[in-house]
């Protein structure tokens, strides 16, 4: 299997917005940034990928095969943009939910995720801040053995020291080149510790699809100068299309 | 199988007054139409009429309190991440219904048990606001899965107001005998509202199918 998720031709039509034809893929042992301003379509596109949002057509595959049974769900860790929990809950009763779930749950990996993100079971989730909130998120995403982790938004609003502890996990869990993460942010400069590929929607549509290395050349081939961070860079090509070119 | 028992549960421990309301329904209910009926001097149907409020009042209270906590946290939105299918959340819906119906008899039968004044349930008693359950569920389950919480807030409002207006009605322009004759010939009917109860569960199981495996979470 080449890919572990792929998109072909997929889009979505509302009054004011529509995803158009939006294909890409994502190979084992890569991280992959997902950029955009706000409301470019990367919130839609992942909710499609999940399945939260019905697309009105293209084809989506899970390794390798068009997701037919709820066992694709097995292999896949989400942690979404904003808190799905009942938040009178503890986090010990809705890990003893969503681990019943699962047939591969691995409780030794939940409780060493606890462990290192300070996470005390016994908190109810009103009590935890949003930084807390997301990391719990990951901790119950990578404990069931997921090959694809799949995060929209996941450090946004968070400090630096939470957002560099998410980078670490997230490194460690593709480090044997099997699995992979498709990681939704505009915070850029997090994408740039340790993403290697790099793809950019802007109005429901990729405006390109690129290993971070190649970036640069990208860049100054279009704009013709080079960039500092990616974040300049994103914004430059922006600046670019407004002026109704295309890359 | 596994999944549905899981949901199941979750409705039940999510807001952990759910089974307080249910259990104190179940029996304060018999109790207090068992007394009001016999100080208007009606004993015959008592069972029904109890059974068929405290069942109500108890899918009122739990499916409001639900529905309030499923909008808030969108908590099916989450679940569907993991290996949970959509099936398995509109069937555990029904079931989960079902079973506090069964609470409302048991809460029934234990009220009976304790206090000698309560009649005892009737098979046809229980059939019967079964039937008028079901038709109930039947409606608010598909709608709700179609409209929302939001919006079938209405429907229980609507409902609330429009039954005595209902009643009223019927009182006025209706035959009276008709209920009398369906009251006196119950057990003959009864055949016949398992069967339309059955299909009507049916029915609205496959309208709730079809709306949420389409609806966007």
């Amino acid at each position: 299997m080449k890919y572990l998720l792929e998109l072909e031709n997929v889009s979505k039509k509302y009054k004011r917005f529509s995803l158009k034809d939006i294909s890409f893929s994502v190979s084992p042992g890569v991280i992959t940034g997902f950029v955009g301003i706000n409301g470019a379509g990367k919130s839609t596109t992942i909710k499609i990928i999940a399945d939260l949002i019905k697309k009105d057509n293209g084809v989506l595959r899970f390794f390798g095969e068009e997701r037919k049974s709820k066992y694709t769900n097995e292999l896949i860790g989400y942690v979404m943009d904003s808190s799905y929990f009942y938040e009178k809950q503890t986090l010990k009763s809705i890990k003893n939910t969503i681990s019943g779930t699962y047939r591969n749950w691995n409780e030794n990996d939940y409780q060493r995720y606890l462990d290192l993100f300070l996470l005390d079971e016994s908190q109810k989730v009103e009590e935890l801040s949003k930084g807390m909130k997301m990391k719990y998120a990951l901790a119950l995403a990578l404990s069931h053995n997921a090959r694809l982790l799949i995060m929209d938004e996941p450090t946004s609003g968070l400090d630096p020291l939470i957002r560099s502890q998410i980078i670490s996990v997230l490194k460690e869990f593709i480090a044997d080149g099997t699995r992979s993460v498709l990681f939704s942010t505009h915070i850029t400069s997090d994408l740039e510790k340790v993403a290697k590929n790099i793809i950019f929607i802007h109005d429901g549509k990729i405006v390109f699809n690129e290993a971070l290395s190649n970036i640069s050349s990208l860049h100054k081939k279009i704009i013709g100068t080079d960039f500092m961070t990616l974040e300049d860079c994103i914004i430059d090509f922006i600046e670019y299309m407004k002026r109704g070119n295309g890359i | 199988m596994k999944n549905i028992v899981i949901l199941i549960k979750k409705d039940f421990t999510i807001d952990k007054f759910n089974v307080i309301i249910i259990i104190l329904l179940s029996i304060g209910i018999p109790l207090y139409i068992t007394f009001a009926l016999q100080d208007l001097g009606f004993g015959q149907g008592s069972d029904f009429a109890s059974l068929l409020l405290s069942s109500f009042y108890c899918f009122f209270m739990v499916l409001s309190k639900l529905g309030l906590i499923e909008h808030k946290y969108k908590g099916a939105a989450y679940l569907t991440l993991t290996p949970i299918s959509r099936k398995d959340i509109v069937v555990s819906k029904y079931v989960f219904l079902l079973l506090v119906f069964i609470m409302s008899i048991l809460g029934y039968i234990i009220t009976y048990l304790l206090v000698p004044a309560v009649k005892p349930l009737s098979l046809p008693s229980i059939i019967i606001a079964g039937t008028a359950n079901i038709i109930f569920l039947g409606l608010y389950i598909p709608l709700e899965f179609k409209l929302g919480y939001e919006n079938m807030k209405y429907y229980f409002m609507v409902l609330i107001v429009a039954t005595p207006l209902l009643i009223g009605f019927l009182g006025k322009y209706m035959d009276v005998s008709i209920f009398q004759n369906i009251i006196e010939n119950v057990e003959k009917l009864i055949a016949i509202m398992i069967v339309f109860s059955t299909v009507f569960i049916a029915i609205s199981y496959n309208f709730s199918l079809k709306i949420f495996m389409r609806k966007d979470l």
